[in-house]
């Protein structure tokens, strides 16, 4: 919030609200320059007061009456020079140095009524350096008269007169309707009590309400409070004391967080030249390309070292990845060979025991075969000789009866069976001595392989 | 009002150049990204795939107990392969050089002799004839245990380096022992070499079965391959004398199995000696070499009446 700076040519009065609506109270600048009135008043307050209004005296605060006729003719932008030279013979500053604000106040087919603000120039360029030699933004200068809201009340119709050294206002406001201001010619007699403001005002005919206040910049009220018969109260501020200077400020500071119903003379932003102009586009021209490299140098480093830190970081984090893939691939290849070497092992038990049980039947089976013959051989039946021949033995004998050659064949081969031995009876011959034509005379063959 | 709306478009129009100058910079830098820009994107989601793909501590310690146990498992059938090779190698190489021809004739005719048989004639057999005997299925037998060996050792030799084992004995010359090894791997193994000969005696059928029934327990590297008889054409008193003419095949027997195919009939697996016993690694061989044992399918010979 804005804070808030009261200058009339006695005293100077500042007003934080950011502080708690401190209150900073200085005599004004004997010479009457604002500026230094200023100046001291910032020192003198707490802090540095970033955004700074002047309500003061030195602005001349009047309605002015032009025809409506002449405001028709001219541009809406043309309207506050015009009032500055129809102001020019009352306030007293060349409308050439005047910086003037104006406000409608009402209009009318013929006439229309302006609340005219105006400051010279070098005055308003004194309190706008003294602001910001402090630090701060002179957000506008105006007349304390015309706040357009009750000081020390809110509710209801209301009424204020306001005795300014150099400016009369009535204030009002009945029912729902906006506020009025009226501004009076110089009143003969100082009105010093809220019941004469009341009579006074009561006397123009301007309705009061049920709540009146009167302020007077310099003159000390002599009675605070008055009250009517029907309930009517009158105040009267008293800027002296301090409690009422609080409220009055605090109200203008609540007033103007909306100035725009206000005649507010406020920095002019004077516009920049066109070599201003050109050095200002160039300069930008400059801060963009400078901008636009050094976003592209810094892009391509930022870029660089993130690339490398996502290198290093996928590295890091890839390393055991590539650790476990190759892991597994080693664990298939190791079942592999696992397997592969099982495999070998089984096949090469397989031949060995094969190979070492052969050998071992070959080495025990000619031994088991002759006690096979010797034992197994009937009594009828006689072996007469045994002949190797050509990978294969002859056994050679002969039977009385001829059953018995197949049933000495049919032992033997189960016997010998074991032993990788087949036999076979290719020959079986009756030899016709005796009368049932033995004896038979009989060859087996037994070969290697069962 | 005027003034300031003045002052407003006067002051857009003199940074309205900068302005679209930055503006088309951003839009150039939107459409248009560098490749380093492009790089630090694609880089950023190979970062979440690989984020994805982080494996679990807990699996990667799943894993690498694996891997130690399998090598253990590749080690010990391996070991258990090389054990085997080894012997077999053993019994399908070598050959009886005449030396040991003479012992072993010497022996089977003593044994003969003993068991009630006389000799008449003993001569060799020329080498290549045994084909024609009664050794088909220890021939394939022979075949199959050697093809196998050489394939295996084959595959292995190019890719397998030759190591000196820590414990190999110091007697034992290094460079003698890698070359044996290497034609351990390498060669062929067609089946050892075998010396035949052939005897004929004279005896009865009782003597010729109990002699050869102790030449197969007293002789192991005697296989024999052919037994034929004849009654005698004259006729002698007392009881019948037969011809006999066999033949023996001699087959050089390892050392150190000769004893175990003789007595033995199980099989039993070598066991790899464990890391810690280093000291008697050596001792431990030896006697394991002794203790391998092979089955022999012997049959059952049946006693004399």
């Amino acid at each position: 919030m804005p804070t808030i700076l009261f200058i009339t040519s006695t005293q100077a009065v500042g007003y934080s609200p950011a502080k708690g609506g401190r209150v900073t109270v200085l005599q004004a600048d004997a010479a009457g320059d604002i500026g230094l009135s200023i100046e001291a008043l910032l020192a003198a307050m707490p802090g540095r007061q970033k955004q700074v209004y002047v309500l003061t005296t030195e602005v001349w605060s009047q309605a002015v009456t032009v025809e409506s006729r002449s405001l028709r003719r001219i541009d809406k932008s043309q309207v506050p020079q015009m009032l500055a030279y129809e102001a020019e013979t009352y306030s007293g500053i060349p409308a050439s140095s005047a910086r003037t604000a104006i406000q409608l106040l009402e209009t009318g087919p013929l006439e229309t009524t302006y609340w005219v603000s105006q400051i010279d120039s070098v005055r308003f360029a004194q309190a706008a350096d003294a602001v910001a030699f402090n630090g701060g933004k002179l957000l506008g200068v105006l007349h304390p008269a015309g706040l357009h809201e009750p000081i020390t009340t809110g509710k209801g119709d209301w009424t204020r007169l306001e005795q300014w050294d150099d400016a009369s206002v009535v204030v009002s406001r009945q029912g729902r309707s906006k506020s009025e201001r009226r501004f009076l010619s110089e009143i003969e007699q100082a009105i010093d009590t809220p019941a004469a403001a009341r009579d006074y005002l009561n006397r123009l005919d301007i309705p009061t309400g049920a709540f009146v206040e009167l302020l007077h910049q310099s003159a000390k009220p002599a009675s605070r409070e008055a009250y009517g018969a029907e309930g009517e109260v009158s105040h009267a501020v008293d800027l002296a004391d301090e409690h009422d200077l609080r409220t009055f400020l605090s109200a203008w500071s609540r007033a103007l967080r909306s100035p725009k119903t206000l005649p507010v003379v406020v920095p002019v932003r004077t516009g920049a030249s066109p070599q201003t102009k050109r050095t200002l586009a160039l300069a930008a021209v400059a801060a963009v390309l400078v901008g636009i490299v050094a976003h592209h140098r810094l892009t391509a480093a930022y870029h660089a070292s993130r690339a490398k830190a996502l290198e290093s970081q996928i590295t890091e984090l890839q390393g055991p990845i590539d650790a476990f893939a190759a892991q597994q691939k080693q664990l298939g290849e190791l079942g592999n060979e696992v397997t592969q070497a099982q495999e070998q092992l089984a096949v090469l038990q397989t031949r060995m025991l094969r190979y070492q049980g052969q050998l071992g039947i070959h080495r025990a089976r000619m031994a088991a075969l002759l006690r096979t013959l010797g034992d197994s051989r009937p009594r009828d039946l006689m072996l007469s000789g045994v002949q190797s021949d050509d990978g294969e033995l002859r056994v050679v004998g002969r039977s009385v009866r001829p059953e018995a050659i197949i049933e000495f064949a049919t032992t033997i081969a189960k016997q010998l069976e074991p032993l990788n031995l087949s036999v076979r009876v290719p020959r079986r011959e009756a030899l016709l001595v005796t009368a049932d034509g033995g004896p038979y005379e009989f060859e087996y063959i037994i070969r290697d392989g069962a | 009002m005027a003034g300031k709306k003045t002052q407003s478009s006067s002051m857009l129009i003199t940074l309205g150049g900068p302005a679209v100058l930055l503006c088309l910079y951003a839009v150039n830098v939107r459409m248009n990204p560098s490749d380093a820009a492009k790089q630090v994107a694609r880089l950023e989601g190979q970062l979440q795939t690989v984020k994805a793909a982080e494996v679990p501590f807990a699996q990667s310690l799943q894993v690498t107990e694996q891997l130690r146990l399998k090598r253990e498992e590749l080690e010990d059938a391996k070991f258990k392969l090389d054990e085997l090779r080894r012997q077999a190698s053993a019994m399908m190489r070598g050959g009886v050089d005449g030396m040991e021809e003479l012992d072993l004739g010497k022996e089977v005719n003593r044994v003969l002799t003993v068991a009630g048989l006389r000799l008449v004639d003993d001569h060799p057999v020329t080498s290549g004839s045994d084909s024609n005997r009664m050794l088909k299925t220890l021939t394939d037998a022979t075949k199959q245990l050697g093809q196998t060996l050489t394939e295996q050792m084959s595959k292995e030799a190019d890719n397998t380096p030759i190591e000196l084992p820590p414990d190999l004995p110091r007697d034992v010359n290094p460079l003698e022992w890698m070359a044996a090894q290497r034609e351990l791997r390498t060669g062929r193994f067609d089946g050892p070499q075998t010396r035949s000969s052939q005897l004929r005696l004279v005896g009865d059928y009782r003597s010729m079965v109990a002699g050869l029934e102790a030449v197969v327990d007293a002789c192991p590297g005697v296989v024999v391959t052919s037994v034929a008889f004849e009654k005698p054409t004259v006729r002698t008193r007392g009881s019948l004398p037969l011809i006999w003419n066999i033949e023996y095949q001699m087959r050089p027997i390892p050392k150190s199995l000769a004893s175990d195919i003789e007595m033995t009939d199980v099989v039993q697996q070598p066991q790899r000696p464990k890391p810690n016993s280093s000291e008697n690694a050596s001792a431990d061989r030896q006697t394991d070499a002794q203790a391998d044992t092979y089955m022999v399918a012997k049959p059952i010979v049946r006693g004399a009446d």
